[in-house]
């Protein structure tokens, strides 16, 4: 009984651990790899206003604030942004959507999305000027009745706040699987979206991806200063992706919520422990009372009961952790569980629909030697209480 | 000497006598025409970007049928807007592609103006959908004008209140109030620089100034006004907008 709770327990703990860390995690590079890069830039009245997508509020000078920023170490990739509202129309059907001007290249190297094209093709490196088409999420070209080489026409507000209307062919269809992407949203390279909303050197988002996300804080605040000693800073705000969308804030709550859990599960299974190691106690009073008769100190019984909850914390833990690890890694890793359902409601989440764990060995090891630590301290007290039976009455039981 | 005296009594037995109804019925036909045309300069003042002018020229037969199509600058060139009735569409040259105007579209800025779509769609007089009041009688640049107010009767009307400020002798309004359901102020419009053009008379300069965000304004210069000038029917069809 106490061997099969430590090896649920640690079971348990390890598909969980696993799970949290592939949902946190996959939720944490999506969200910067579609939408907030590890370190942004952006004028100061955008960030408050993102939600308008205010075009008036871009970066200025963009060439100069790239050349600030592209030969810094920490740097791997930086892509400009152009995100605009706009109207797409097919034959009758239309969608409001949003519209993502990218650098195509830059997007490329950093984004998921061209691995998500299931019709049609993702730009070459050499299809960077005008008239090269539109990338249209696949739930958005169902509404609107859309295939590959139909032309669209995209109606946008440009920076002047008039309309403006131009005709692009539909170069391919991405299914990423998350709401936010598949429904009402759209690419463009940037030189066709200079000639639809009328900016030239100018985007409204600089994301850059950095050799470590973890560094994103300091990064941040190194490229404010230097922004502002090359007298670039005036309007421009530089965010580490843990102050955007609320991502920093989520995650203590994440972590808070799961050492609740694994206290939880570290309570129950320490009381059940307890409770089988006791029962397992008072079944041998007789021969403790024996084997204190005979003459063994207290001591030795105390050590003889917690090194046998050792053996059965050893035991049980690498059950626990070799079965915990093979099913994190084989069925929660490998094949995951299935939430597209759940997700078709989850707009503004950027999670894949189908959710994975994340498997590492140190999980394992985390799981093992919990299990073993939590086997030795619900052992303590029944170990406790066989050390301070009397022979006498002890003998008396049968 | 008694002429003056006579114009001034009159003046005042006049305008003691006119009701609010009656002053906006004045109103109507001072500014409805049967057909116009004319060339206009619509210069767009934010605090955010420079000013940006756009030249239009604009045809009309009576409050239903409308077109402009913008000459300058080159961008804008050749976009036409065309209203018949409530119904309203904007041609875009470089697409060669007609879209209807509708849903949020109407309460944006015309060409990233002050002036909405919806302020440019209202067909039989605006005043018909609203209760009218006069306050009194003031001087407005040193004009003797009536302070009507106008508060909707539906709530579907965007502007639940207007405050008119209407010239006693030429019927013209040289400033116009309008406001929200919550009765914050959305809009100014100031008008000026009022010419006689056919007989009626008529501002030439309009300036919508944009309340609630207090950082843009458009002004409205109109040249070249010709009044109850024959204007083809046909140039109101949609087919008219691509071939033109």
């Amino acid at each position: 009984m106490t061997l099969s709770t430590i090896s649920f327990t640690v079971l348990a703990s390890i598909v969980f651990l696993s799970w949290m860390k592939g949902i946190v995690d996959n939720w944490i590079d999506n969200s910067v790899s579609f939408a907030y890069g590890h370190v942004k830039i952006a004028h100061r009245e955008y960030i408050k206003k993102e939600r308008l997508l205010p075009l008036e509020f871009s970066v200025r000078n963009l060439s100069r604030v790239m050349a600030e920023i592209k030969n810094d170490k920490e740097v791997t990739i930086i892509r400009q942004r152009i995100k605009f509202g706009a109207q797409l129309e097919f034959q009758g059907n239309t969608s409001d959507c949003l519209g993502m001007a990218v650098d195509t290249a830059a997007e490329k190297r950093s984004s998921r999305i061209q691995k998500t094209i299931i019709r049609g093709n993702y730009w070459s490196d050499d299809q960077s000027g005008t008239g090269q088409g539109i990338l249209i999420g696949a739930t958005t070209a169902k509404e609107l009745g859309v295939d590959v080489n139909d032309e669209v026409t995209v109606l946008a507000r440009t920076a002047d706040f008039s309309p403006y209307l131009l005709v692009y062919k539909v170069r391919g269809i991405f299914k990423t699987g998350m709401v936010s992407l598949d429904k009402g949203l759209f690419y463009i390279n940037l030189a066709d979206a200079s000639d639809l909303l009328n900016m030239k050197d100018s985007a409204n988002e600089i994301l850059i991806m950095l050799k470590d996300k973890d560094k994103a804080v300091e990064f941040a605040t190194k490229i404010a200063k230097r922004l502002h000693a090359a007298g670039l800073d005036g309007n421009l705000k530089v965010v580490p992706w843990q102050e955007q969308g609320g991502m920093g804030k989520l995650i203590k709550i994440m972590k808070v919520m799961m050492g609740i859990f694994i206290l939880i599960i570290a309570v129950v299974a320490g009381l059940t422990i307890l409770n089988t190691m006791m029962m397992s106690v008072f079944e041998r009073t007789h021969e403790i009372g024996m084997i204190r008769a005979l003459g063994m100190k207290r001591i030795k019984i105390l050590a003889m009961i917690i090194s046998e909850s050792i053996v059965i914390g050893v035991i049980g833990g690498f059950i626990g952790g070799v079965s915990g690890s093979a099913l994190a890694y084989f069925l929660f890793e490998k094949v995951g569980i299935d939430y597209s359902k759940v997700m078709e409601s989850a707009q503004g989440w950027y999670m894949d629909p189908i959710m994975k764990g994340d498997f590492e060995p140190s999980q394992f090891v985390i799981g093992f030697l919990a299990g073993v630590f939590l086997t030795v301290i619900s052992a303590l007290y029944p170990a406790y209480r066989a050390s301070k039976m009397k022979p006498v009455k002890a003998l008396r039981i049968i | 000497m008694v002429f003056s005296v006579y114009a001034v009594l009159s003046s005042i037995w006049l305008s003691a006598d006119l009701t609010a109804t009656q002053i906006l019925k004045k109103i109507d036909d001072q500014m409805l025409t049967k057909t116009s045309y004319m060339e206009a300069e619509m210069t767009i003042i934010s605090s955010d970007s420079k000013p940006r002018t756009l030249k239009f020229k604009a045809y009309s037969i009576g409050r239903d049928l409308a077109l402009m199509e913008y000459t300058s600058p080159a961008r804008e060139k050749g976009i036409k807007f065309l209203r018949r009735e409530k119904t309203m569409w904007l041609y875009f040259p470089l697409a060669d592609r007609i879209r209807q105007i509708k849903d949020h579209m109407l309460r944006e800025g015309m060409m990233g103006s002050d002036f909405s779509y919806e302020d440019a769609s209202e067909t039989e007089s605006v005043y018909d959908h609203y209760n009218s009041n006069l306050l009194g009688q003031e001087k407005f640049r040193d004009r003797d004008v009536y302070i009507l107010e106008l508060t909707a009767k539906d709530k579907e009307v965007t502007y639940q209140k207007r405050r008119l400020w209407v010239d006693t002798e030429w019927f013209v309004p040289l400033k116009e109030e309008l406001f929200a359901k919550s009765g914050m102020l959305l809009k100014e419009l100031q008008m000026w620089d009022v010419e006689t053009i056919g007989g009626h008379y008529y501002p030439t300069t309009w300036k919508m100034i944009n309340k609630l965000t207090g950082t843009s304004s458009t002004e409205l210069k109109l040249a070249e006004i010709k009044i109850d000038i024959p204007v083809d029917e046909k140039l109101f069809s949609l087919e008219n907008l691509k071939h033109r």
